[in-house]
């Protein structure tokens, strides 16, 4: 299967029912995290490369995870209540499912983003999507870059957008 | 291990920062030709590239020549050069001075320089041991914000 159709069924299966869910779904936000899955994992990687901390296709830190639940979810108990109901198990290793349960590791990943300031890129504005990942998800201290963005998105996907 | 016996094998941490704060202590790193496996981005790279990308850069050091133990680390230690927001004041200036240290580092694995002296930050990915040293938690090490003035 091309990266392509993996991306799509990604977006599918993965990415909208799960954002859906916690009731965050946009089609700019849908476009956003399949964007920053492709570039932080091209779908191929759980362990981050190099034996770094990040974990799964959205390769989200256990201390980012942990900071979600501190410092945000657990002031919004409809919407944690929602993102907790995607766990395998409500006795599940959270950090573990970060790396093994996408839909879950989706979601904190459309709340982390909830968490920014600034709204989102219209839906098909790629570089602005480039921008928005690397300012609010990979941040300074990350490696991506913009350029990197752009070039993953437009290699898989391609200038006709999902 | 001395700093004299840290000269022969690799990089050196040179002293703690005297102002250093304790919300962000620093440590002075001493780099010379050997000490860097890899430089990303390469020599070649432009400037209007370097500053499309933020003026972040990578410079990957073997561990056993990088001067803070890293035991989760197969291979490389990535120091890494945090980008600037575009959005940021003098983000100019701040590139510019990216730009310097990039350059300087490429001219240290050329051996067209003896050496290189710049700062590290203390974290993220650094804890202190029992001794009071530090350690890496995994490969990662980060360029501290006044890396020009060890």
């Amino acid at each position: 299967m091309s990266t392509r159709l993996v991306a799509v069924h990604f977006l599918q299966t993965i990415i909208k029912p799960s954002v859906a869910h916690i009731g965050l779904w946009t089609p700019a936000a849908s476009e956003l995290l399949l964007g920053t899955a492709l570039v932080e994992s091209r779908l191929l990687h759980r362990r981050q490369l190099g034996g770094g901390p990040a974990r799964g296709y959205f390769q989200m830190e256990p201390a980012t995870h942990d900071d979600i639940w501190r410092n945000f979810l657990r002031y919004r108990s409809q919407l944690a209540g929602a993102v907790a109901s995607l766990l395998s198990s409500s006795a599940a290793d959270r950090h573990n499912e970060l790396e093994t349960n996408d839909r879950y590791a989706c979601a904190l990943a459309r709340v982390h983003y909830a968490r920014a300031p600034a709204p989102l890129p219209r839906a098909g504005d790629v570089a602005g999507m480039a921008r928005y990942w690397k300012r609010h998800y990979n941040t300074l201290l990350g490696a991506g870059t913009e350029s990197k963005y752009v070039q993953t998105w437009n290699s898989v996907i391609g200038a006709g957008g999902v | 291990m001395s700093v004299h016996a840290a000269v022969v094998i690799g990089a050196v941490l040179v002293a703690l920062a005297s102002h250093a704060t304790p919300s962000e202590p620093e440590l002075v790193l001493s780099l010379t030709p050997g000490d860097i496996a890899r430089i990303r981005p390469g020599n070649e790279t432009p400037f209007e590239s370097f500053d499309r990308d933020w003026g972040q850069f990578e410079v990957l050091v073997p561990k056993d020549r990088f001067p803070i133990p890293a035991p989760n680390c197969r291979r490389n230690v990535i120091l890494r050069m945090p980008a600037v927001d575009p959005d940021a004041s003098d983000r100019e200036h701040r590139i510019e001075q990216r730009w310097q240290m990039f350059r300087s580092l490429h001219e240290l694995t050329r051996n067209h320089i003896d050496g290189v002296q710049t700062r590290l930050a203390r974290g993220p990915y650094m804890e202190i041991d029992d001794d009071g040293k530090p350690v890496l938690e995994y490969c990662n090490a980060y360029f501290a914000k006044d890396f020009l003035d060890p």
